[in-house]
């Protein structure tokens, strides 16, 4: 019993280290809130550790992991109390900002400007190409993370590559100062 | 492109690591708390349990021997009992076990028969539009429940509340709105009755899906996670499944709507239309 209790907890350890930061990338690429998205993390790997029986072993666990983290962010957006998030995120960015010295520099990088750019997409251009580009996932992996047939992520991602293209060049004009 | 989104939305989110050690300590200690509390019920109901044990055997025993002190009433023995009017029992075939499950055998075949009949006439009936015939086959009393996922049961299951239309008001809700149910986290089904039937009983998500397997009572392809609670919910439920396999190479893309029959009064009547798809 002992024992047992011991290697779940070594495994749910392992879990969490594993999967931490990337699940806490992907849930800020929604929220776009750190507290937020760190109160969904946690619940993502309470929740799941405790229903493991829900797990289809047909995904990989990572997969099983961040459509739970997804479908969690989804729960967010329809929290009537979100709305109300907005100024403390901004409270929060600051705070980060002050801290992080790299991150001011960064603050004028073309990165960053595109950074924000691609996360203030429409959540449904926003969350194929963060999977598809970010994490690596082709259409199949994003049709069963999203629930979404294979056909609408396809559309999704070519109208999304689309209005990237724009945003790239609008942002490379804004550095450079042509008109693109 | 790959690689310019990934410095972006780095730059932007930050590159120092968002997972900190203060959160995975807050994670870890909540985890440790809430087996705590998991072994705190257990004992609990452990301490109880040969207490409910002991209640129970000398309840039990107490009702036995008042029982059997009780004087027997003539004439009303279980041969005298009015046998089921579904099962053919004739003076012949009642000889042994063996006889009377063959009878059973029997009878659940023309079960299955009829049951695989009604289905076919139902689901031609949705695809057809035609609602009023549909409503004839519905149960009178209980009417139909519509759940959208395989947890088949009328009240809250696992995606929440289900819509159930008694068979009078079938017709008159085809242009009305319906929250249909709601998935783990995914956003909920909102839709008119027509509009669910097209939509998500007869397509997959709205894509073109052709049910293949049709099957009596059981499923054809069982996708962990959700469960099938028909039988567990209504242990005398019969069910006929329309399997639709997953497309593009994706099992998980497969879509199963069943249509789950109870008996009243010698008749099989609809009491749920199940839509099962992969949840997770």
């Amino acid at each position: 019993m002992v024992n047992n209790q011991t290697s779940s907890d070594l495994l749910f350890e392992k879990i969490v280290n594993q999967y931490g930061e990337s699940l806490m990338r992907l849930a800020y690429t929604y929220v776009k809130n750190y507290q937020v998205a760190e109160d969904i993390v946690q619940d993502v790997f309470l929740k799941t550790f405790e229903k493991q029986s829900d797990f289809r072993e047909e995904s990989s666990y990572k997969t099983y992991l961040y459509r739970v983290t997804i479908n969690r962010s989804y729960d967010h957006f329809r929290n009537w109390s979100y709305k109300n998030l907005f100024f403390t995120d901004k409270i929060t960015k600051v705070i980060r900002q002050e801290k992080s010295t790299e991150l001011l520099v960064i603050t004028e990088n073309e990165n960053y400007l595109l950074g924000e750019k691609i996360l203030s997409l429409p959540l449904k251009y926003r969350e194929v190409i963060i999977l598809h580009y970010y994490n690596d996932y082709g259409i199949a992996e994003i049709a069963f993370i999203l629930g979404i047939p294979p056909n609408t992520i396809k559309t999704r991602l070519r109208r999304a590559r689309e209005k990237l293209k724009g945003i790239l060049e609008r942002t490379e004009g804004e550095m450079y100062g042509t008109k693109g | 492109m790959e690689q310019k989104v990934k410095e972006a939305v780095n730059a932007f989110i930050g590159r120092d690591k968002l997972f900190t050690d203060e959160l995975k300590q807050r994670i870890t200690s909540n985890k440790r708390r809430l087996k705590k509390k998991k072994k705190k019920f257990n004992l609990l109901s452990n301490r109880y349990k040969p207490v409910i044990i002991s209640f129970f055997l000398i309840i039990g025993s107490g009702s036995y021997y008042f029982l059997s002190t009780l004087p027997k009433e003539e004439g009303n023995t279980v041969n005298d009992l009015p046998i089921s009017n579904t099962l053919d029992y004739n003076n012949d075939s009642i000889k042994g076990d063996k006889t009377i499950l063959s009878n059973e055998e029997e009878n659940e075949a023309a079960i299955k028969r009829k049951l695989l009949k009604e289905s076919a006439v139902i689901f031609s009936y949705l695809e057809n539009s035609e609602f009023a015939k549909l409503a004839e086959k519905i149960d009178p009393i209980e009417g139909v429940t519509f759940t959208i996922f395989a947890d088949f049961v009328k009240t809250d299951n696992y995606a929440g509340t289900p819509v159930t239309l008694a068979k009078d008001e079938l017709v008159d809700s085809l242009d009305k709105q319906f929250v249909w149910g709601q998935g783990d986290g995914g956003p909920a089904i909102e839709a008119t009755f027509r509009k669910y039937v097209q939509e998500y009983l007869l397509k997959r998500l709205g894509d073109e899906i052709t049910y293949e397997t049709i099957t009596f009572n059981e499923s054809a392809f069982v996708f962990s996670g959700v469960l099938n609670t028909i039988h567990k919910n209504y242990p005398n439920a019969k069910y006929v499944e329309y399997y639709a396999p997953g497309t593009d190479g994706n099992e998980r893309l497969f879509q199963s709507v069943r249509f789950v029959f109870e008996e009243r009064e010698d008749t099989w009547y609809l009491i749920g239309i199940v839509r099962d798809i992969a949840q997770y």
